[in-house]
């Protein structure tokens, strides 16, 4: 009666109608917990998650490991720039530095009616008995035994070698220096002789000497090596002795000679 | 040509003892080890030109009277090659005394211009610390010098013996 290929045709059709009916039936029906999706889902999300962790674990070890790789460089990079603005900071702060001292020493120069010889400082005495420095100026600039020689504290000490290129000076800490000096204050005179500390002793002061501790002691111009008026140091120590003609004085130079580096020669 | 090394050495001693080290504290007057191992290692004639050279320098350098370091590097020499010849000098604790003494008698010979009250200024502690502080590197010293000194020897043979087969 039907032919074979009609029968398919109503059948296809047939299918699409039931299927539409039961979506239509499905969709009234959302989100149910039959226990085919419990076990389902508690079978399969497992390994899914099992799978999407460890995924994620090698992606992270792979995206993390080129991170750091990168932030390593990072780190190195800048640390570089750290170092390099370190030591241009210290450059700046090196050249303030000689900025200040420089500008004190043209204080100084202006101050010193002698003509005046900036040196440097390039050598210590090698042992701690004896107190003397080798300055970078000699013969060549005019730099002779016997010149003083300042700082913008005040005496450094005089010139006792001058050679072509450099000169030694003696510090007036060392125990074979003396300057004639007298008290600021007072006008009491003495002489100013060095001795193994860092200190000085002002000797030949009169027992009635009117001299307190914190007085400025000054170059008296008498000795022939020291123009007058140029600061020695303070008075940092009084002591009478029962008996004797003198007062025992030590001073405090006012240079500070654990760092001398710029120094002046006065060359007249 | 070993010789020369260790006046090197020594100038090399003495710019750094007049630069960057300061002999206020702890730190001895390095150049009396270097002196006592010439004297050990050397004959008298040679050892006792590079130690008057070096004692020379540190006189030009240092505010001390003129000679007093060539004198005392001097007398250090002459009085360890007698010692070499009456005790075992290869003995440690020995060596130690030895460079102590050197460097007490290094002092004693710079307070000995001192006046009257000069005296009382001469500071004991740092000189009693040094001589200390000598006592006990002063033989590390020796030793590093004589390991030197054993592959300079070495060396120095080495290279006599190749310029005698290529003159061959």
């Amino acid at each position: 009666m039907f032919s074979k290929r009609l029968v398919r045709i109503l059948g296809v059709v047939l299918f699409v109608l039931i299927n539409i009916v039961l979506l239509s039936i499905s969709a009234k029906h959302t989100h149910r917990h039959t226990i085919i999706d419990r076990l389902v889902i508690a079978g399969v999300a497992p390994l899914q998650e099992c799978v999407i962790n460890t995924m994620r674990f090698c992606r992270n070890i792979w995206r993390h490991y080129f991170y750091l790789v990168e932030a390593r460089e990072e780190c190195d990079r800048i640390k570089g720039m750290i170092a390099k603005a370190e030591i241009e900071k210290s450059r700046y702060l090196e050249s303030e530095l000689a900025c200040e001292r420089l500008r004190e020493l043209l204080e100084v120069k202006s101050e010193v009616s002698h003509r005046i010889l900036p040196a440097q400082v390039v050598g210590l005495d090698p042992s701690g008995w004896f107190k003397t420095v080798i300055i970078n100026k000699g013969t060549k600039e005019g730099v002779s035994k016997g010149m003083a020689v300042i700082a913008p504290g005040g005496i450094v000490g005089h010139v006792v070698g001058a050679y072509y290129r450099y000169a030694k000076v003696l510090l007036i800490i060392d125990r074979n220096s003396a300057i004639d000096a007298l008290v600021q204050r007072t006008r009491s005179r003495g002489i100013v002789e060095g001795d193994t500390s860092e200190n000085c002793r002002f000797k030949y002061i009169a027992r009635k000497a009117d001299i307190k501790i914190g007085d400025i002691v000054i170059s008296s111009g008498l000795d022939g090596l020291f123009p007058k008026g140029l600061r020695v140091g303070a008075i940092s120590e009084i002591s009478v002795p029962p008996s004797g003609l003198f007062q025992e004085v030590r001073v405090r130079p006012f240079v500070d000679f654990t760092r001398l580096e710029e120094l002046l020669v006065i060359l007249e | 040509m070993a010789l020369l090394l260790y006046f090197v050495l020594g100038l090399s001693t003495i710019l750094a003892q007049t630069t960057i080290l300061r002999l206020d504290g702890i730190l001895y007057d390095l150049l009396i080890p270097l002196v006592v191992f010439l004297s050990l290692n050397f004959p008298k004639r040679k050892g006792i030109l590079v130690v008057v050279i070096l004692g020379l320098i540190m006189d030009i350098l240092s505010g001390a009277i003129f000679g007093l370091y060539l004198s005392i590097y001097f007398w250090i020499f002459l009085s360890v090659k007698g010692l070499s010849k009456c005790f075992d000098v290869g003995d440690t604790i020995f060596q130690s005394v030895l460079i102590g003494v050197c460097v007490l008698g290094q002092h004693f010979m710079f307070c000995a211009p001192c006046k009257g009250a000069q005296l009382l200024t001469v500071r004991v502690v740092p000189v009693l610390l040094q001589t200390v502080f000598a006592m006990l590197t002063g033989p590390g010293i020796l030793m590093l010098l004589e390991a030197l000194h054993i592959r300079l020897q070495a060396a120095i043979r080495r290279l006599e013996r190749n310029r005698g087969i290529a003159i061959r």
